[in-house]
C-alpha cells in the first residue's frame, strides 16, 4: 500500500527512505563538509607551501617535510618528548582504569556516589584543572610536596625542574581516569554472570575468574580505551599550554604544543600544516598496528560464535 | 516519471552545496564585525582624570580627506578594555564633530585576541582602516604587506612634526627598509621602581641616582629576610625581547643589526656570560630574589603583595602598581636603572597605529591619524588619563602630571633621552628567536644549565633563523 503511493508520487519506497536518510544527516555533513572536511583539504594543500596567513601561499613542494625531519631539532625533540608521555600515561591510565572500574563494581551501599566522584575530574574545565594542578605542583606551598613532607620526603620542583615536569604532567593525566572507568565499568556490567557461577563451580578462585573471565570478556572494551588513549595522548595541548609552555627548556615541549606555535605564534601555517599530517601518519600507523597486534589478545564472544557456526 | 536518487548522487549534491557554501564563507565581507566590549583584564587602569572635552587640533596644514563630499566611514581597531572605551568614544565624537564626512566605527579587541584576529582580517582582506600594533608585531606585519607606508603623508604634513617631536629610539619599531608603516603612541623603558614602606622601615636610604648594580645587590642583601621579603624581583626568567636590560651595562649586545636589519645574535659574549652569571648569583649564591617557585607561590608575585623591595619598573606598569600593589599608591616611587661596569642601558617597548592595506579611504585615515596622534590628542588619550607613557617628547609632560606617574616619574624621561634602546628582536623571525632566548636562559637563572654553555645554544639555534631576514 506505502509502496504504490509512493510509487504514484514518482518515488520508490526505497528512493523515499534514502531521501529522508540524507535529509536526516545532512546537517552533520554539510557540517563536516563545511568546518571539518574543508580545513582537512586545505591542510593538505598548505602543507606543500609557505604560508603566514597574511600573504598569499607560496607552493614549495616538499620542503616543509624535508624541513621538518632533517633540519629542526624542536621537532624531535618534542616528538621524543610526545612519545614518552603517550608510553607512560595510556599504559599507567588504562591499568588504573581497569583497577578503578573493578572496584566501581562492587555491590556496596553509595557507590553511585564513589562512581560519582570518580567521574567529576572529567566534566571539568581543562584550563581550570591545569591552573589547580599548577598550584598542587608548587615546590613551596603545594599539596603534593606538603604530602610528601608529612612523610619525611624533600618533594622535587615539578614543573620547574627538567627532570620532573614531565612526570608531573604524566602525574595529572590519571586524574582524567575517571571518563575510562565509566566505559570500562559498563563493559564489566555486560559481562554474564553464569559465567562466573560456572566458574565458581569448576572450583575458580577470585583471581582466575578475573584472569579467564573479566579480562578476556573485557578486552574489546580495553581495546577500545586503549586506542582512544593512545590518540587523546598524542594531542596533549591544554595542560602544556598553560602549565608549562613546553619548559623547562624543552622538557615539555610536546608535538601539538610545537606545531600550535608554529601555527600561531610563528605564522607559519604551511609548516604547521606538514607537522599535522605527519602526526595523522604517526597516529594512522600506531592506530593499525594496535588493530593488527587486538588480534592476538582481544576476545569477540560474536565473532566467535560466527566462526564456529557450522 | 519514476526517480530514484541514489547515493552516490545525493552526496555528490551534498558536496556541491557544502561547496558552495564555503566558497560562499570564504568570499570577504563588507567590514569586520565589531566584537562586544571585552572583559576589563586584572590589570586594567581606570582612567582617572578624564578630560571632560577632546582636543581641537588647529586645523593648518591638514590635508584634506579626498571623499569628495560624501560621506566616508573608518573602522578602526583598538585594544582597549571596557573601561579605557568612553575616553576613546568621546575623541572620536569630537572628531566626527570636526569631520562630518568621515564616521567612525570602533573594534575593540582584547589585547591578546587581537594579535590573531589581525591575520585573519587581513587573509580575508578585510583589514580596518586603521589598526592598534604593538611592537612586537608591527615588522612581521609590515614585511607581510598588512600596513601602507606613511611616508607620503608624512613628507607632506610638516604641522605632525615627524620626527622632531618624537623619540628617536621607538621610530625603529615601525620602520622598514628605511619607511615610517606606522606611528608609535605609547613607548617606555624598563628601571628600577621601590617599595618606600620596605626602605622606611628598614632605615634604609631609597636607591639614589647613578646607583651600580654591585650597590642594587648591596640594598637588595640588606633588605632580605629570608622566605619572608626579598631584596629585587626581575630576574631575566623569560626575558622576552628585554635581555639587554640585564645584558647590556657589562657592554655587551644580543642581536646583530646592519641597516635596521637583524642579521644574526651577537650573545655569545663573555661580556654576556660574566652578566648572565651575576644574575644568577642574585639567586643561587645571595638568595636575594624569590625563586620561580617562590613568584608562583604568591598571588600576582611578591612584588604587587608587598614583599619585594625593589624591582623592574615599566612605565605602562604604573596603573596596575597604583590599582593592585599592596603597598598602596604613593607608598613606590622608581630610580634610574643601575649601571653595569661598561655602560647605563635598558630595555624599552610601545605600541603604535597604523594604517592598512585594505583602507579604501587612506586620506581619510590619515586624517583621523595625525590628530588621533597629534601633541593635543596624545595629551587628551593616554597623557592626562596616565594610561601610557606617550611617544610625543611635546606631550610627555601631560603624563608625567597625571595621577598614574609615581613622583620621580623623571626617571622615566631621563631613561628615554639618555641610555633607552628598543628590545630586540623585532623582525619577522623573532618569536622563534625570543621562545630559543627565553627557553636558555630561563635554564641559567634556574640553575640548570651555563650561561656559557646557553648563550652558545642561543647563538646555534638562532643565526640561521635571522639569517632569513637577509633572504628578502
Amino acid at each position: 500500500m506505502e509502496g504504490q503511493r509512493a510509487r504514484r508520487r514518482g518515488l520508490s519506497l526505497s528512493a523515499r527512505e534514502e531521501i529522508e536518510f540524507f535529509l536526516a544527516i545532512s546537517p552533520w555533513l554539510i557540517g563536516f563538509l563545511l568546518f571539518t572536511g574543508g580545513p582537512i583539504l586545505a591542510s593538505i594543500l598548505l602543507s606543500f607551501t609557505e604560508w603566514s596567513v597574511i600573504d598569499v601561499p607560496r607552493l614549495v613542494g616538499l620542503k616543509n617535510y624535508l624541513d621538518l625531519i632533517t633540519n629542526d631539532q624542536l621537532f624531535w625533540i618534542a616528538l621524543v618528548n610526545t612519545i614518552y608521555y603517550v608510553g607512560v600515561s595510556v599504559p599507567l591510565g588504562v591499568i588504573l582504569s581497569i583497577l578503578v572500574a573493578l572496584l566501581m563494581n562492587q555491590k556496596v551501599p553509595g557507590i553511585a556516589v564513589f562512581r560519582t566522584i570518580y567521574y567529576l575530574p572529567s566534566v571539568t574545565s581543562g584550563v581550570a584543572v591545569a591552573i589547580l594542578w599548577i598550584w598542587i605542583f608548587n615546590p613551596e606551598v603545594g599539596l603534593l610536596n606538603a604530602l610528601l613532607k608529612m612523610v619525611g620526603i624533600k618533594g622535587p620542583g615539578w614543573l620547574l625542574d627538567p627532570a620532573w615536569a614531565m612526570p608531573a604532567l604524566i602525574l595529572m593525566s590519571l586524574w582524567n581516569v575517571g571518563g575510562n572507568m565509566v566505559v570500562l565499568l559498563a563493559g564489566l556490567q555486560g559481562i554474564p554472570e553464569h559465567l562466573y557461577e560456572a566458574a565458581r563451580i569448576d572450583g575458580a578462585n577470585r583471581w582466575q575468574e578475573f584472569r579467564h573471565i573479566t579480562l578476556p570478556m573485557l578486552s574489546p572494551v580495553i581495546f577500545f580505551v586503549l586506542v582512544v588513549s593512545t590518540i587523546a595522548a598524542f594531542q596533549i595541548f591544554t595542560n602544556v599550554y598553560v602549565m608549562t609552555r613546553g619548559g623547562p627548556g624543552t622538557a615539555t615541549l610536546v608535538y601539538v604544543f610545537y606545531l600550535y606555535q608554529n601555527a600561531f605564534e610563528y605564522l607559519r601555517m604551511g609548516y604547521a600544516s606538514a607537522m599535522a599530517w605527519i602526526l595523522f601518519l604517526i597516529i594512522l600507523g600506531l592506530t593499525i598496528l594496535q588493530f593488527w597486534a587486538s588480534r592476538r589478545w582481544v576476545y569477540y564472544e560474536a565473532g566467535l560464535r560466527e566462526v564456529r557456526r557450522p | 516519471m519514476y526517480y530514484a536518487l541514489s547515493r552516490r548522487r545525493l552526496i555528490g549534491l551534498s558536496v556541491a552545496t557544502a561547496g558552495g557554501l564555503l566558497l560562499a564563507s570564504c568570499a570577504p565581507a563588507a567590514a569586520p564585525t565589531p566584537t562586544p566590549a571585552p572583559a576589563k583584564p586584572a590589570e586594567a587602569p581606570k582612567p582617572a582624570a578624564q578630560p571632560k572635552a577632546a582636543p581641537t587640533p588647529t586645523p593648518a596644514a591638514q590635508p584634506a580627506a579626498k571623499t569628495e563630499g560624501q560621506v566616508v566611514e573608518l573602522q578602526m581597531a583598538f585594544t582597549w578594555e571596557a573601561a579605557f572605551q568612553p575616553v576613546q568614544e568621546e575623541f572620536n565624537k569630537k572628531f566626527m564633530e570636526r569631520h562630518p564626512n568621515i564616521r567612525i566605527k570602533s573594534t575593540y579587541n582584547t589585547w591578546a585576541d587581537h594579535n590573531r584576529i589581525v591575520p585573519t582580517w587581513a587573509a580575508a582582506k578585510t583589514l580596518p582602516d586603521v589598526i592598534y600594533v604593538h611592537g612586537a608585531y608591527i615588522q612581521p606585519w609590515i614585511k607581510l604587506g598588512a600596513f601602507r607606508s606613511l611616508e607620503p603623508y608624512l613628507k607632506q604634513d610638516r604641522e605632525f612634526d615627524f620626527p622632531n617631536d618624537f623619540w628617536p629610539e621607538p621610530l625603529k619599531l615601525y620602520r622598514y627598509k628605511g619607511e615610517h608603516y606606522a606611528i608609535p603612541y605609547d613607548h617606555g623603558p624598563l628601571i628600577l621602581g621601590y617599595n618606600k614602606k620596605i626602605f622606611d622601615e628598614a632605615k634604609v636610604p631609597y636607591p639614589k641616582e647613578n646607583m651600580t648594580f654591585e650597590e642594587l645587590l648591596d640594598l637588595a642583601r640588606r633588605l632580605t629576610k629570608p622566605g619572608q621579603q626579598w631584596g629585587f624581583q626581575g630576574l631575566p626568567i623569560s626575558p622576552n625581547v628585554f635581555l639587554i636590560t640585564w645584558t647590556g651595562g657589562w657592554g655587551g649586545e644580543v642581536i646583530k643589526v646592519e641597516n635596521d636589519v637583524e642579521v644574526g645574535t651577537l650573545i655569545n659574549d663573555p661580556r654576556n656570560i660574566e652578566a648572565l652569571e651575576w644574575w644568577a648569583a642574585m639567586l643561587h649564591k645571595h638568595k636575594v630574589a624569590p625563586s620561580p617557585a617562590e613568584m608562583q607561590a604568591i598571588q600576582g608575585g611578591p612584588w604587587l603583595a608587598g614583599r619585594v623591595a625593589m624591582a623592574t619598573t615599566a612605565s605602562w606598569n604604573t596603573p596596575t602598581y597604583n590599582k593592585f600593589g599592596a603597598f598602596g599608591k604613593g607608598n613606590w616611587d622608581v630610580a634610574p636603572w643601575p649601571k653595569g661596569p661598561a655602560r647605563q642601558i635598558t630595555g624599552s617597548f610601545g605600541s603604535g597605529f597604523g594604517i592598512t592595506r585594505d583602507s579604501k579611504y587612506p586620506d581619510a585615515a590619515w586624517t583621523y591619524l595625525r590628530e588621533y596622534l597629534s601633541k593635543e590628542g596624545q595629551e587628551f588619550m593616554w597623557g592626562r588619563t596616565g594610561r601610557g607613557s606617550v611617544s610625543r617628547k611635546s606631550a610627555y609632560q601631560s603624563w608625567m602630571d597625571s595621577p598614574e606617574a609615581p613622583p620621580s616619574v623623571k626617571y622615566f624621561k631621563e631613561a628615554m633621552e639618555k641610555y633607552a634602546v628598543i628590545g630586540r628582536p623585532i623582525s619577522a623571525v623573532a618569536n622563534r628567536v625570543i621562545d630559543i632566548i627565553n627557553r636558555e636562559i630561563d635554564q641559567v637563572m634556574n640553575g640548570q644549565k651555563s650561561a656559557k654553555d646557553a648563550v652558545a645554544e642561543i647563538q646555534r639555534q638562532a643565526d640561521p633563523i635571522l639569517a632569513e631576514n637577509l633572504k628578502e
